[in-house]
């Protein structure tokens, strides 16, 4: 039975069909701002392009505790990073200007793929890139540090504030996540 | 203006639901997470 199907059928990543034959292409309406191409190696559907997977609108303030405290959460689909997939994050923060200690940190499945402090600092940008070495389960950022996260599982990237001191405040105002 | 509850899983303080994407500003006060939208009056940060 010929697999192949002639034009683009639009599909959603999670009801994409789990056979992708060789040079088939398809549209996956929910990634990006209006859906991305992928194509069937034959065994798994590769995405074909970059995709911007989240832009910031809204800025989120943390006040009022020296707790670790979630500031913005991204879900991550499943096997989106294919094998070579880099996940580029660029963010800037306004800071209480004063000597406490601001800490910023990325999370991904549980691993701090970034950590920053900051203290007598006005404002700071927060980025780091993670990419994918060959391998769905093996990783490397921009510290050269080793991760091993399984991304053909759906995950979230967490970025969380935490203060030194509670009468201070962060305001995470600007994020944009890229996956290239 | 509406607030979000939040709890403490592994050290972290979270929101017991999704952040809306589309307010203009959230703030997390030291209990909870409140949401400014249209017409709401923004507090002001150093």
């Amino acid at each position: 039975m010929p697999m192949f199907k002639a034009g683009i059928i639009d599909y959603t990543w999670a009801n994409k069909p789990s056979v992708a034959p060789l040079g088939q292409i398809i549209c996956v309406t929910d990634v990006g701002e209006n859906g991305i191409l992928c194509r069937g190696d034959g065994a798994k559907w590769i995405r074909m392009h970059q995709v911007n997977l989240y832009n910031l609108a809204t800025p989120v303030v943390l006040t009022g505790t020296t707790l670790q405290t979630t500031l913005l959460t991204i879900p991550i689909p499943a096997a989106l990073m294919g094998l070579i997939g880099r996940l580029n994050m660029l963010s800037f923060f306004a800071l209480t200007n004063n000597a406490n200690n601001k800490t910023l940190r990325a999370v991904i499945g549980g691993n701090s793929v970034a950590v920053a402090g900051a203290a007598s600092l006005a404002a700071t940008g927060f980025n780091f890139w993670l990419l994918n070495l060959n391998s769905a389960t093996a990783q490397r950022n921009n510290s050269s540090t080793l991760f091993a996260i399984d991304t053909t599982v759906s995950m979230d990237l967490i970025i969380t504030g935490q203060l030194a001191n509670a009468e201070d405040s962060i305001t995470l105002n600007t994020l944009t996540l890229e996956l290239i | 203006m509406k607030t979000i509850a939040a709890t403490v899983i592994n050290e972290v303080i979270t929101p017991v639901e999704p952040l809306p994407t589309t307010a203009k500003m959230i703030l997390f006060n030291g209990t909870e997470y409140v949401i400014y939208e249209d017409g709401d009056e923004l507090p002001s940060f150093e």
